[in-house]
């Protein structure tokens, strides 16, 4: 429809102060980010690519890394501030390669750091090292970065987080619980929640029940089972979000692990019941009384 | 031990029944990691996959280490080194270093699924069922299998899935069949054992076996004492190491011996050389060191748990006559009318 003369003429005399909206508009755009990342391919991840009962290669996304840092299960346990903690270079184009030191196995937290400005992204995860290693529970809860967010308990060594179970974690800011502040569930499978810290900075998260084996796409691949397990579930990789503002600086933190499906899946309980009674059922003959024999002439 | 209250009886069942929480839902007492654990390498059914235990069964890491240490070391051709078999033998050491105390008492005393057997055997007990004792040449049969199924579930097929001649999923057969890994689990609360693969193939096939043997160990352990552990790898590699500890079950011939046989009748295990002339045999393979025999033993100072050069328990006259009070040989309890029958007295 062909403009009027009368809104021609508004247009014209408004152009340059609607130009300079649109171009505060812009500008805005593109110097905040949003509060939180929409979507899977936008969250800061560091992610494991495969790996070996004796070390692990790791991809970043998302992120210019400076730094990235390995904390073992010694990191905390004694006074030597150095002990369980080391770098290794993030710059390889094939992938972050971690291995334990010194045969020193157990939960190994691994952190990668961008500063940029007033801008501090750190995303974390784990790995499990299959060597004697004393418990995680001291390194969880040494300081590793400003803003964390810590599995509260990591999963043990033989199981993993699944479908449908509630996990708890904790959201917290320079070692102080970050209570009533929000945290973002994201899933590979674009599956999206939004939590929030209770009084004590605990976030509790139920796996979503919904789940549809994995696919590799858009950069993060579908995490693959680790070497080794007989049971070679399918895994969904998901990621923890949160962001916290102090002194005039954006914290942001991402916790990413997978999760396997529901311990049902692609298995009959009614199935497994059904040769239990079998069972019971071939066992019967057992419970009757022999009969006597009668005592010859 | 001539409290009118406490016998060694009730004394082992206070026991497992506190070993059986704490091996079951200790993980809650302990934490969840396996840094927090007991034992990895603990010398009774404490279930891996039971979510709250507080201990790992040794027969786990065994397949384990056989599987990805030593089966997949060999198959990498002229990577066979002592670090390979490194793991096994701290395996093997933290299984020594809790069975040089206790011995086959971890059988007996301690294991969680000789403790559901032995309570459902004296359900069966009280509800009047029949009662079975295994005899030879059946029992001598019987013994064998638990040989077996060490060697081929244990050793062999772990062996051999890390040499890549078998599936992956029999990396660790004997965890898939054990009994133990339902009842433990199901005492958490917790069906997801009992799933069986939908799948087919060898997942559902362990899984199958895994519910049958279930099924049938529950119902036939109200009639049959022990029914599983006749056959449970875990014996046969206590009675490997039995020689090799401080607990030992002590027999000094008597001339009563081979005559009586209530030492026969009251083991769990049926053993039949205990109440033989020979000394050496009594200690047998399938012995749980739960000490019934010593218990039911008339005569004094003839059968005795020991630890090193001290007398823990030993049979006496004065105690079985209190013991067959309550107890016959067999298992089953002497109500208190029975008891006041005359012609019901001890033999």
């Amino acid at each position: 429809m062909p403009l009027s003369y009368s809104s021609t003429v508004v247009l014209q005399t408004r152009l340059p102060a609607m130009r300079r909206l649109l171009l505060w508009m812009v500008l805005l755009l593109t110097c905040s980010r949003p509060l939180h990342a929409s979507s899977w391919n936008e969250l800061p991840l560091l992610f494991g690519q495969g790996g070996n009962r004796q070390q692990i290669t790791l991809q970043t996304r998302q992120l210019d890394v400076e730094r990235v840092e390995i904390f073992s299960p010694l990191y905390g346990v004694d006074q030597n501030p150095t002990a369980g903690h080391w770098q290794v270079n993030p710059t390889v184009p094939s992938g972050i390669t971690v291995q334990p030191k010194a045969k020193q196995g157990g939960f190994h937290w691994i952190q990668a750091r961008q500063e940029r400005g007033s801008s501090v992204i750190v995303a974390s995860t784990v790995h499990y090292f299959s060597e004697p290693a004393p418990s995680p529970r001291t390194m969880l809860q040494q300081p590793k970065a400003e803003l964390e967010i810590i599995p509260m308990p990591l999963p043990r060594e033989f199981a993993r987080y699944r479908a449908g179970e509630e996990w708890s974690f904790l959201l917290r800011f320079r070692q102080q619980p970050l209570t009533n502040a929000i945290v973002h569930f994201h899933s590979e499978q674009e599956i999206q929640k939004r939590l929030s810290s209770d009084g004590n900075g605990m976030v509790r998260i139920r796996f979503p029940e919904k789940f549809s084996l994995p696919e590799s796409h858009n950069g993060a691949p579908s995490a693959k089972p680790t070497s080794g397990r007989h049971d070679r579930l399918p895994l969904i990789r998901f990621a923890l979000l949160a962001e916290h503002v102090a002194d005039g600086r954006e914290y942001q933190t991402t916790f990413s692990q997978s999760y396997a499906p529901d311990p049902y899946f692609d298995k009959s309980l009614a199935s497994g019941a059904g040769f239990a009674l079998l069972g019971m059922l071939c066992a019967t003959p057992l419970l009757r009384r022999p009969k006597p024999v009668p005592a010859r002439p | 031990m001539n409290s009118p209250f406490w016998n060694l009886g009730r004394l082992r069942r206070t026991v497992q029944i506190l070993l059986l929480l704490l091996t079951v839902y200790g993980g809650l007492l302990v934490g969840p990691y396996l840094a927090d654990k007991l034992s990895t390498a603990f010398p009774s059914l404490s279930c891996i996959y039971d979510q709250q235990n507080s201990a790992y069964c040794v027969l786990r890491p065994l397949q384990h280490q056989l599987n990805h240490r030593v089966g997949e070391s060999i198959a990498r051709l002229g990577e066979v080194t002592l670090e390979a078999f490194r793991p096994l033998l701290f395996t093997f050491l933290s299984f020594f270093a809790f069975f040089i105390v206790l011995n086959k008492a971890f059988c007996g005393w301690v294991c969680p699924l000789g403790t559901v057997q032995e309570m459902l055997y004296r359900l069966g007990r009280r509800l009047g069922l029949v009662a079975h004792a295994l005899v030879p040449p059946r029992l001598y049969q019987l013994r064998a299998g638990k040989w077996l199924l060490l060697f081929l579930l244990v050793f062999l097929l772990p062996l051999l899935a890390g040499l890549g001649m078998i599936p992956g999923i029999a990396g660790d057969p004997y965890c898939q069949i054990c009994p133990a890994r339902l009842i433990t689990t199901l005492l958490t609360a917790s069906t997801e054992e009992m799933a069986v693969s939908t799948q087919g193939g060898l997942a559902f096939a362990f899984a199958a076996i895994r519910n049958l043997l279930f099924g049938f160990t529950l119902v036939a352990a109200l009639t049959v004492r022990q029914p599983f552990c006749r056959i449970c790898p875990m014996l046969a590699l206590h009675a490997i190491f039995r020689r090799f500890s401080l607990l030992q079950l002590v027999k000094t011939p008597h001339d009563n011996c081979g005559h009586c046989s209530l030492c026969t009748r009251a083991c769990p295990m049926d053993i039949p050389e205990i109440s033989g002339k020979d000394p050496q045999r009594a200690f047998s393979e399938d012995c749980t060191l739960c000490g019934r025999c010593a218990e039911f033993c008339p005569n004094d100072q003839v059968i005795s748990l020991r630890f090193g050069p001290m007398t823990l328990f030993a049979s006496s006259k004065h105690y079985f006559s209190h013991r067959s009070r309550t107890e016959k040989p067999d298992g089953t309890p002497r109500l208190c009318t029975e008891r006041e029958k005359p012609g019901n007295q001890p033999p």
